[in-house]
């Protein structure tokens, strides 16, 4: 056998063996065998007729579907320029000192201290500051420290 | 897959998308189609038993999912992935299973078809089909495929999702290395 290397594949083209068995064998009748055999195992799939089914009538859903999307659409677009004409001031809210309850919260002193400059001391001012980003070469520490330690009313340091 | 004129396809296919029809139209495809796919999963795994499993299971899948095929693709091409894709995962667990390397399982194909009963006799096709299996999986197929099924590149361009210049590139090294093969056992 010739088995020149460089030919070698036309060599085996030349004899036959470019065909799809390549050479090799299967069982007698196998392939007429095998389609009948096949087709008499496949499962029904009556689920592919019942797709079909319910592809046919046209829900009254179905028909209106497209408007009411259309209309949901349109109401969200006229919710968010509500909300917008709201956000520019530009609205029918009563403003807050013509509330009557805010107005006379606020008309007092002890609102304000109560609720607003009490409940918030130097201390957290300045950690939320720090959370923001200051560092301490931001600031003169030294200095700080000192204001907080200074008695307004009497003028002096307080003591530690 | 190029002998099958493409209008026949086409209203196989047509007839695959119609509930009413889609039975007929499948057993249809099988007949038509068991012969080229029993080839090509037979080149792969070389086992007789083993590629009668895998074109039923690649004809089941198919079935299975035949509401995926909606006809932009052609019928042959889907048939030929699904058979593809089922070989390898075949090989693939064959190789977990046995714990081997990739280049372990190839020897062991290789020296099976040396002692391999359903061959013609032919020592050459036995020798062609030795050297085909130690090839890397990929080329191995788009020998297979060019080879034996003189397929057209962009047909397997469509099935393997590689570019028809790599198909090239990867059939040229396949053939160099059948060559080598045989120069270094003549």
């Amino acid at each position: 056998m010739a088995t020149k290397s460089k030919n070698i594949l036309s060599e085996a083209r030349e004899s036959g063996l470019a065909r799809p068995d390549g050479g090799m064998r299967v069982p007698e009748g196998y392939f007429d065998n095998f389609a009948a055999q096949m087709s008499a195992l496949l499962p029904d799939r009556p689920e592919l007729q019942e797709d079909k089914a319910e592809e046919r009538p046209r829900t009254f859903w179905a028909a209106v579907r497209p408007y009411v999307y259309m209309a949901a659409m349109f109401a969200g677009v006229w919710c968010m320029l509500q909300m917008f004409h709201m956000m520019s001031g530009n609205n029918d809210l009563a403003p807050m000192d013509s509330n009557p309850v805010l107005a006379q919260g606020l008309s007092t002193d002890d609102f304000m201290y109560d609720y607003v400059i009490g409940g918030v001391s130097s201390r957290d001012i300045l950690d939320d500051m720090v959370d923001d980003g200051l560092t301490d070469e931001d600031l003169d520490m030294n200095t700080l420290f000192e204001e907080s330690l200074y008695d307004n009313e009497t003028k002096q340091i307080l003591p530690q | 897959m190029g002998t099958r004129k493409p209008i026949e396809d086409a209203a196989l296919a047509a007839r695959l998308r119609d509930p009413d029809t889609v039975r007929a139209a499948f057993e249809e495809a099988i007949r038509r189609y068991t012969e080229p796919l029993y080839w090509q999963i037979r080149r792969l795994v070389q086992s007789h038993d083993d590629a009668n499993d895998i074109l039923q299971n690649t004809f089941m899948k198919a079935w299975m999912s035949i509401e995926n095929f909606r006809g932009d693709a052609k019928l042959s091409t889907w048939l030929y992935k699904i058979a593809i894709n089922e070989s390898i995962s075949f090989l693939d667990r064959e190789r977990k299973r046995n714990h081997m390397s990739l280049d372990d399982q190839e020897a062991a194909m290789a020296s099976q078809i040396a002692s391999a009963p359903d061959f013609d006799g032919d020592e050459l096709a036995r020798k062609l089909q030795q050297a085909i299996t130690l090839l890397p999986e990929k080329q191995r197929i788009v020998f297979n495929m060019k080879y034996f099924d003189d397929m057209k590149y962009e047909d397997m361009s469509e099935i393997l999702g590689t570019s028809v210049g790599a198909l090239k590139a990867s059939y040229h090294l396949a053939t160099k290395k059948i060559e080598q093969f045989f120069e270094e056992h003549d």
